[in-house]
This record gives C-alpha cells, structure tokens and sequence, in this order.
C-alpha cells in the first residue's frame, strides 16, 4: 500500500514530475559525458597532448555543473515538495502518523532520483558515442581507447545524483512531518510559480545565451585559443544548452502539454520508464 | 448518563500571529452534543463555521477552552496520540471530496485503515460493509475520475466512516453537489444517523441541508446565536419553514 501511494502520487502527475526529471536527466547525461572524458586516463594519455589537456578542463567542467545541479536540485526539490503537500496533509487528517509520512517522501524521492539518474546515465552514454567522430572531425586524429561505456563514469555519476537526491529527501521529509496538517492541504499547488523566480530563470537565460555566443566564437577563432579550442567550445556549448534549457524548462512543459501528440509520446516514455 | 460526543466550553479563536493583525473568529463558545445527534452549523460566511469544525476534528487548535471528542480533551493529544484519535475517532467529509486521484474508490475508502496498518483481510471486509451501507459496492474498481460528484462524495463519506468513527463531520459536503446528488447524500446520512446512531456534525449554509439535521445551531460574531430543534413530530417541511423563518430574522 504504501508503495502503491508512493508511485500512485508519481503516476497521478507525471506531467508535472517531468519538469523536474527533464533538467535532472540532461544534467546527469551532460556530466556522464564529461567524467567519461575526465576519468579514462588511458584514453587521455594515448592520445597527445591536446587530449590529456582535455581531461582537467573536463575535471572543471564537472565540478561546475555539479554546483549549478546542487542549486537547480534544490528548487527542482522545493517544486517535487509543493506537488506533493496536498496528498501528504489529507494523509495526516486521516491519521497517518508521522514515521508514515516520512517513509512516502523518502520513498518518493529515491525512487524520483533512481528514476532520473538511470535515464541520464543512458542518455550519456548515447550521447558519449558520439565523442569520438567529433574528435575526428575537430582534431583529425582518430581517438584510441575512448569508451562510451565507462564504468567509472557511471559509478561517479550514480554517486553524486543519487547522493543529492538523499540529500533532498532528508529535507523533505524534515519539512513535511513539521508542517501542520491543514496548512499542507491548503497550500498551493500550482507548479509553475513554485518552480524556480523568474530573476533566476532570466538569468539563466541570459548565462546561457552568453556561453552558447562565447563557444561558437571560439570555434571560428581557433588560432586564438590553439589546443584549448575544443574543450573549451565543448564545455561553453554544453553548459549553455543546458542554462537555456533550464530557463525555458516551464516554457517548453506548458507546451508540451497542450500539445496532443506530444502527450501520447511522453505517455509512452513514462511507460516504459516505469517499467525501469 | 453518556459522555457528550462534543463538548465544547468557552472556545476562543484568534487568528493572525503576534506581530500581525489580529482576529477573533471565535469568541467564546459553548454547548455539547449527545451521541446519535444529528447536528447542523449555519451562520452567514466568514461568521466562524470553518474555524469551529476545525477545532472540532483537531485540524486547528483552539487559543483558548476546551474542546472534549468522545471525553477526549483533543489539545492535550500529541504526536502519534493524534495521529491514533483522528484515525480511530474522527471522520471527516470534505465539500471537495479530496479523494486520491491515483487509487480506486475502494483503496481510497480504505485509507485510514491503510495508514493505520490494519490487515488485509480486516480491511475488505470492512471497505465492503460501508460501501453496501452507501450503495456504492459497485464502483469500488473505479478511479474518481470515473465518478460523478455525488458518487464521489458517496466515496469520501464511505472513507471517512469505513473505521466506524465516535462522530462524523462534514464541512459543508452538499457545497459542490447538484440538487438531485445532495438531496441522494442527506438522505444517505440521515440513515447513517438513524440506523447506525452515528453522530454527524455538519456546517452548512443552506437551508435546505439543515432541514435533514435535529438542531441547528446558529452562529453570529463569534457567538452562537440561537439554537432550534427539530420536534419529533415535525415534518422535514415544517422545519424547513421554520429555518427560512430564523435566517430572516438575522438579515435584519
Ligand atoms: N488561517 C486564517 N488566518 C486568518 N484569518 C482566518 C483564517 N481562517 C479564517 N480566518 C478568518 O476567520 C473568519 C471566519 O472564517 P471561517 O472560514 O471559519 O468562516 P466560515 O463561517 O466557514 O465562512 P464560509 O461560509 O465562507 O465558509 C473569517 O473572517 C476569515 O477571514
Ligand atoms: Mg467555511
């Protein structure tokens, strides 16, 4: 029962959780992909200078987005609490005792972490396979020993994510069991507003725009920057998708909403991750 | 003589906290209630109605007085006390269902036994026996989504009696029905009442409820204002022309 509550509330509004999992998922992918870069050292050895280079700048690019996704997990959070408030204080008017509670949104969360931490690791390594015919491309050398599928990546990746989402459901649980009952049913439930202050989002915008600018630069100027040239595009281009899509993140669920046959896809997606 | 249900002396509420404005819904109230009572609360809007029945079910508590469930002083009750006396001794009929979208009308009916951790077995048995009693045995498969309003709060109210409760409160549980679903739910729980002798508590705006109930209690600036009882021999009619007759009254 108390499973069938806990991924009952997950089913009931996946709409909604997708905008948390969506910017959970590219960042987890996002930092797969690097660490696959940063952490093969037989890959970054092997391969000249310019590559073993690489792999600092990568170190740095991970340690980045592990700060920007502590940030974005905390309000991707606050939003996962709102949507949940509702449930928890009917939970509690019809006795459900404290420890039951906490064990929902301890249930909930994991099982919202393992979810989008599974996802991003798949999405990574998809996107991984594509590293080394970029290379090629860019650098005319054909990469030895790079590997999509690098178990330490997935190990570092499985860590952090999963970790923060420990965090977070430590957090909540100390919130929900807190608040009184009558508040919690009453309060809001509207998603959007809960999300993330439009200051934040604004800027992110503008960050994003700006890394996405700052990377094309220095790919069309690549005498400038010389053997940095592709780390550093790579870092600034990636980041900056990554900015403008958390940016545009309630944006692009509103319309996914309202469109029809977007709907039936991401039914189809929440099915088969269920089946996960 | 029995313990009253209900009772309530000198019940005060403020609202607001100390550095804000404040306000008193309630200024000071008093009365009890027998078990098997049939009980209505009327009072214009913003008169406090809400603010009582919350205090009532231990959803809010009182700045000041007593309030006795059962003979029960709730606000002595903490914790998982709480948590037991809403799950054993209160159930509450809300006027927007508040039913989980996710689960079916017979695991909604059976969540206070579900979040009490009562057996398997305990709980279908006990979930078919309400849901005969509300005439709703064959919708238990169905979602709420699959449900009209009044069959809905046929659900809700199936929930909030599935632990056979010491009293049943509703805040206004006809505000969102049509007329044909309220008048369906108000005979329901005036046979709950008369042949189970479950006391119901219920707030209510519209006179017409109120004439299903045997006292009313009135409620104005805080206070309760009057109180009318049904007589015995009184028609539903009767009574109803007798409400119509008090709130005209109090408009002046
Ligand atoms: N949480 C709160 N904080 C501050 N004031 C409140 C709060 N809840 C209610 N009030 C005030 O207390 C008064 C009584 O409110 P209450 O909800 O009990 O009225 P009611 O009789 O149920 O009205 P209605 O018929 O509209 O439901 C109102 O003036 C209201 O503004
Ligand atoms: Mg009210």
């Amino acid at each position: 029962m108390l499973r069938k509550l806990a991924v009952g509330g997950l089913k009931n509004r996946w709409k909604d959780y997708l905008i948390l999992l969506s910017g959970l998922i590219i960042s987890s992918a996002i930092f797969y992909l690097f660490e696959t870069l940063a952490t093969n050292s037989r890959f970054l050895q092997a391969n000249g200078e310019v590559v073993s280079f690489t792999g600092y700048i990568f170190n740095f690019g991970s340690i980045l987005l592990m700060l920007i996704t502590f940030v974005y997990l905390n309000y991707a959070n606050n939003f996962l609490l709102n949507m949940r408030k509702h449930d928890y204080g009917l939970f509690m008017m019809l006795g459900a005792k404290k420890k039951k509670i906490g064990q929902l949104v301890w249930v909930e969360t994991i099982l919202i972490g393992i979810l989008s931490t599974i996802i991003g690791i798949a999405l990574g390594i998809l996107a991984s396979s594509f590293v080394p015919r970029l290379l090629t491309k860019l650098l005319g050398i054909t990469p030895k020993y790079y590997e999509p599928f690098w178990g330490k990546a997935i190990l570092w990746t499985a860590l952090l994510y999963l970790g923060l989402f420990l965090l977070g459901a430590i957090l909540n649980t100390i919130v929900m069991v807190r608040k009184p009952a009558l508040k919690l049913l009453k309060s809001e439930q509207t998603v959007s507003k809960s999300f993330m202050p439009w200051y934040l989002q604004l800027l992110q915008a503008l960050v994003g725009i700006l890394l996405l600018v700052a990377g094309y630069w220095v790919i069309s100027n690549a005498n400038v920057l010389k053997q940095s040239t592709i780390p550093a595009s790579l870092i600034t281009l990636t980041l900056g998708s990554y900015f403008l899509f958390n940016a545009s993140i309630i944006v692009i669920i509103d319309f996914l909403r309202k469109s029809r046959l977007a709907k039936k896809k991401i039914e189809y997606f929440y099915v088969g991750a269920a089946k996960i | 003589m029995n313990t009253p249900v209900v009772k309530v002396v000198n019940l005060k509420k403020v609202y607001g906290k100390k550095n804000e404005k404040m306000y008193m819904a309630l200024k000071k109230i008093d009365f009890e209630m027998q078990q098997g009572e049939f009980v209505g609360i009327m009072g214009a809007s913003g008169s406090g109605k809400t603010t009582l029945l919350n205090m009532l079910s231990t959803f809010d508590s009182p700045t000041s007085g007593s309030v006795k469930i059962a003979g029960d002083e709730v606000s002595s009750l903490k914790g998982d006390q709480l948590a037991d006396f809403r799950a054993q001794k209160i159930g509450f009929i809300f006027q927007d269902f508040n039913l989980i979208e996710s689960l079916t009308a017979a695991e909604n009916i059976a969540l206070p036994l579900s979040l009490q951790s009562v057996t398997a077995n305990e709980i279908d048995k006990k979930v078919a026996e309400v849901a005969q009693i509300l005439g709703i045995s064959e919708l238990l498969k169905n979602y709420p989504y699959e449900l009209s309003g009044g069959q809905k709060q046929r659900v809700a109210c199936a929930r909030a009696l599935v632990h056979d409760p010491a009293i049943l409160f509703g805040d206004e549980p006809t505000g969102a029905l049509d007329s044909k679903s309220a008048r369906e739910l108000l005979s329901l729980l005036t046979e709950i009442n008369e042949k189970h002798r479950t006391s119901i508590l219920m707030v209510t705006h519209d006179p017409f409820s109120a004439s299903f109930c045997n006292r009313i209690l009135f409620i104005k600036d805080g206070y309760i204002s009057r109180q009318l009882l049904k007589d015995k021999k009184q028609t539903r009619g009767v009574f109803y022309q007798e409400i119509l007759d008090i709130l005209g009254t109090f408009e002046q």
